[in-house]
Order: structure tokens, then sequence, then C-alpha cells
């Protein structure tokens, strides 16, 4: 079979598939991320408030992991929201997208554009918490640390949830996506909290390791895609 | 005659069913009507046809010379559109057609304006445009329609396309087909599938009948109508005049079905009246008989 390539970039390719392009994507989903992540500790501080005070309940929330948890929680959340995008030929749009031009090629482009924008949101979504940390308003209890090591280990659980892609079953992989996320980003936030907050060399062996296994499970990822659904 | 598709023995296999082998001609320059029951194997003929799904074995070749159909080339030419859910549903007119100039290099949108305008839909450049999701379903095939009529392509390729359209829009659509076809004369041509061809009956030329999944008659309109004759007469004389007929329904005073022309003669001297039959007619006797042979 000749071996199309398609023309497209990949924010192209997103657009086509999605309606956004790489930025419009971001734009929406990292501010969405971090307003669920404020409204979430602001309901925590007036539920815990509501019994001792608001003093009370800020300084339970930052001296215990609360924050940190929230953090990973709600950028799992995120990050799941975009995963479930699936184009299969079942559901709508799927046979328009197997005819649109550069094929499989375009596919491929999207789903590396879907992997740049997932990246970009948890770097960018940590990078916005790391802030409003670091100015006091919600300390984490690990503070930079944790940060780095929650967005290690969600993006590896974002390179391991490719390897998930080649469940068939909807639900299946739904459930799989989410429990490794959030078993990968209690690791990130325990990980750091051991070390309190000092990230080490098994920190930086894992941010060598999410380098690989990302580009590396994605290629799998999609090569099987191919032979088992694109092609069938 | 020059062929827009020609398909030499096309195969796919499914755990529960299996389509084909195929042989079949698409003639350029008119439209064909690609005629069955549900479950034929039409839309999967079609998915083969257009890339959407990989065949076992067998080859089409388009406009005489082409045969990959994962090239651009190809995926230019050929303007497909599926029964349902051709788009996401959370998509607008205005995102269709920035997806369609994306997907497409043949996608033109003023046209698609235009057409949006016959179908009455909304104007795609409109500020508050409503999701696919809340069209009605022959809202929606109107919107998928000038999507794909868009395109400036030298064959549509469209899956039931008048199943969830009103009287009205089916006209309509037999128009467009007729203008589509005649924007480049004998240069451009339609497949089209339906189960119900009695409203696309003025725009079809040329039939296609499919039933389990095998092609089971195949031919210019006028030429059918020439090959068989639709025979009609009192039920008394059903038994006798049966067995010189293809497929035949009896009721307690009369009965009425489709013989081969041949036939006609004999079939007169059982006191029957003979005449000839409209597509849908054809459509009836042909499934039939198909149907009755594969019980």
């Amino acid at each position: 079979m000749e071996n199309n390539k398609s023309t497209l970039t990949f924010s192209q390719a997103l657009k086509l598939y999605t309606g956004n392009s790489i930025q419009k994507f971001v734009l929406k989903s990292v501010p969405v991320t971090f307003l669920a992540y404020m409204a979430t500790l602001v309901c925590f501080h007036i539920l815990l408030g509501l019994e001792n005070g608001i003093a009370a309940a800020h300084k339970e929330i930052t001296e215990s992991l609360i924050s940190d948890m929230f953090m990973m929680m709600d950028c799992t959340i995120g990050i799941a929201i975009i995963m479930t995008l699936t184009f299969e030929k079942r559901l709508p749009g799927g046979k328009f997208f197997r005819t649109t031009k550069g094929g499989f090629d375009t596919y491929k482009k999207m789903r590396a554009a879907l992997s740049i924008a997932i990246i970009t949101l948890v770097v960018l979504y940590i990078s916005a918490v790391y802030i409003v940390n670091a100015v006091g308003i919600f300390p984490l209890s690990n503070g930079f640390g944790s940060c780095v090591s929650t967005a290690i280990f969600l993006i590896l659980a974002v390179g391991i949830n490719n390897f998930a892609y080649m469940i068939k079953n909807d639900v299946a992989r739904s459930l799989t996506n989410l429990f490794v996320f959030f078993v990968f980003g209690i690791i990130g936030i325990l990980s750091a909290e051991v070390v309190d907050g000092s990230l080490g060399i098994f920190h930086l062996i894992m941010a060598i390791m999410t380098v690989g296994v990302v580009p590396i499970s994605h290629k799998l990822m999609l090569e099987n895609y191919r032979k088992n659904r694109w092609d069938n | 005659m020059k062929n827009a598709i020609e398909i030499k023995g096309i195969k796919k296999k499914y755990k529960d069913f299996t389509l084909g082998e195929i042989h079949a001609e698409i003639p350029c320059g008119f439209a064909t009507a690609l005629i069955g029951a549900n479950g034929a194997g039409k839309t999967t003929l079609i998915d083969v046809l257009c890339g959407v799904t990989g065949k076992t074995s067998g080859e089409a070749v388009y406009f005489g010379e082409l045969t990959e159909i994962d090239s651009d080339t190809l995926r230019n030419k050929i303007g497909y559109c599926s029964s349902a859910n051709f788009f996401p549903m959370d998509w607008t007119l205005k995102i269709i057609a920035n997806s369609m100039e994306l997907g497409f290099d043949n996608f033109d949108r003023t046209k698609f304006a235009e057409l949006c305008r016959r179908f009455k839909l909304d104007e795609p450049t409109a500020k508050k445009q409503k999701k696919l999701i809340k069209l009605s379903d022959g809202n929606k095939m109107r919107t998928y329609l000038a999507a794909v009529l868009a395109r400036d392509t030298e064959l549509l390729v469209l899956d039931e396309p008048g199943s969830s359209l009103d009287p009205l829009a089916r006209d309509l659509l037999c128009d467009l087909f007729r203008e589509y076809l005649s924007e480049r004369d004998g240069e451009r041509s339609i497949l089209f599938s339906t189960h119900n061809i009695a409203d696309m009956e003025n725009a079809t030329d040329y039939a296609i009948f499919m039933a389990n999944g095998q092609v089971i008659e195949q031919g210019f309109v006028e030429d059918l109508k020439e090959k068989y004759i639709l025979v009609h007469g009192d039920s008394e004389n059903a038994d006798k005049a049966k067995p010189f007929m293809l497929s035949c329904t009896v009721n307690k005073t009369s009965f009425e079905g489709i013989a081969f022309a041949e036939n006609a003669d004999m079939l007169r001297a059982f006191d029957t009246a003979t005449e000839v039959p409209t597509l849908q007619q054809l459509s009836v006797g042909i499934l039939r008989k198909a149907e009755e042979d594969g019980e």
C-alpha cells in the first residue's frame, strides 16, 4: 500500500479532526483545569472552615498533602478527558476522517498533536499551580518538588496509557487510563513527600524514562491502531 | 464505455458476513443506484470502494487507471458521504467548512454557503450556529450533502442519501444529481445506495442489485426495463403463470410479479396483462427472487 504523506501540520491535523488547533486546544484546557483546581480548593476550605474556621482549614490543607493531591487529580481529569477522544470508524466522523487527504498519516499527525497538547497542558497547568503555591495562596506541602515530580509521573502515565490504546473495549480502556493516571500521580506525590520535596536520582531516572517511553509507546500504539482498527 | 469504477472480484470477510466476490461496473457519466435490502452489503461495498474499510481480496480500478484508494489523487476525486453520523455531532457548519477545507484540496466555501441556502440550512458564516446534534436527521443529511457537493469531485459516492430526507429535499437531491452530472457532461459519475428506489427513480441511469453480499443483477435502467416485464392477472391463473415468472405476489383476486420479457407471449396465453415495470417494481421482483433463492 502506498504510504501517503500528509501535507498538513500537526496543528492543522488536530483542527481537521477536532475543530481546534493545538493553541486553541491548550487555551481551552489549561484555564478550565486550573479553575477546577482552584474551585476544588476553595470548596474544601469552605467545607472544613464551617467547623473550625477558614484559618484552621487553610492550615490543615496546606500542611497535609491535600493541595498536592488535588493538583494531581484535577490534572488527571483534564488529561483523561482529552485521552477519551477516539475517532473509531463506528463513531460520528470516523468514516469522514478516513477519506480525508493524507489518510493515516494525517491521523498520525493528529495523534502527535494531541500528545503535544496533553504535555503542554500538564506543564502549563502545573506551572500555574506552582505560582499559586509560590505566592502563598494555596501552598503545596512539597512545593516545587511536588510540582516537578507530579508532572514527570503524569507524563510517564501518558506514555503508559498509549499501550492501553490497544484495548478495544471503550469502557475497559477508559478505566485503565484513569487507574494508570491515579496510580502514577499518587506515586509522583508520595515520592516527593518521601524526600521532602528535594528531588534526586530517582526522579532523574524517571524523567529520562519518560522521555523514552512516551515516543516509543506512541509509535507502538499507532502501529497497532493501523493494523487492527484503521485498515480493518 | 469508460467506467468510473471497475470492481474486479472484491471480497470482504467479517466473522458473520462475507461480501463478494463482487464484479461490477460503475459507468462514467451516469448516476448508478446500488439497490438492495438491509444487510445486503451495500454499505460495506461503498466503504471498501472509498477506502473507509480495507478489503480482503480483489481490486477496484478507478477512472480506468487508478487502483490505490489510499492516494490523495483519488481521495480528491471522490466525494464520499456515509448514511449517518458523517461528522462529529458537536460540530457546526463553520467547523465543518474549516475541516473540509483542510481535508480536501477542492472544497469551495462559496459553493458550500450556496448549497446550505438551497437545502434551507443556516448560513455557515453566522455567529450563532447550531451543533449537528440539535438538528433533525433530515437536516443532518442535508448538511452532509451540502459539504460533499461543495467539493469539485469527479465521482460522488453516497450511502443512503435519500433515506432521511423529506420528499421535497429528495426532489432537490435529484436536481442536484442532474446538475452535478451535466456540469461536466460525461466526466462525472454518481454512485448511491438505497433500499427504497421509488423516490430516486428519476435520478437513476444504471442499477446494481445486491442480495446476501452478492451482485445479482446490473445494467442500464432502460435495458433492464426491456429485459423484464411486469405481469398481472386474476388469481385463478396465478398457478399457471408462476413457473414462467421470476417472482410473484398473489392475493385473493389477483397476482403481480416480474418475468423475463422473453416469456411475455407465453404469459399472455394465461390471460395476463404485461407492461414495462418501474424501477421500484423491478427492484421488488428481483430482490424477492433473491430472497426466495437464499431461503
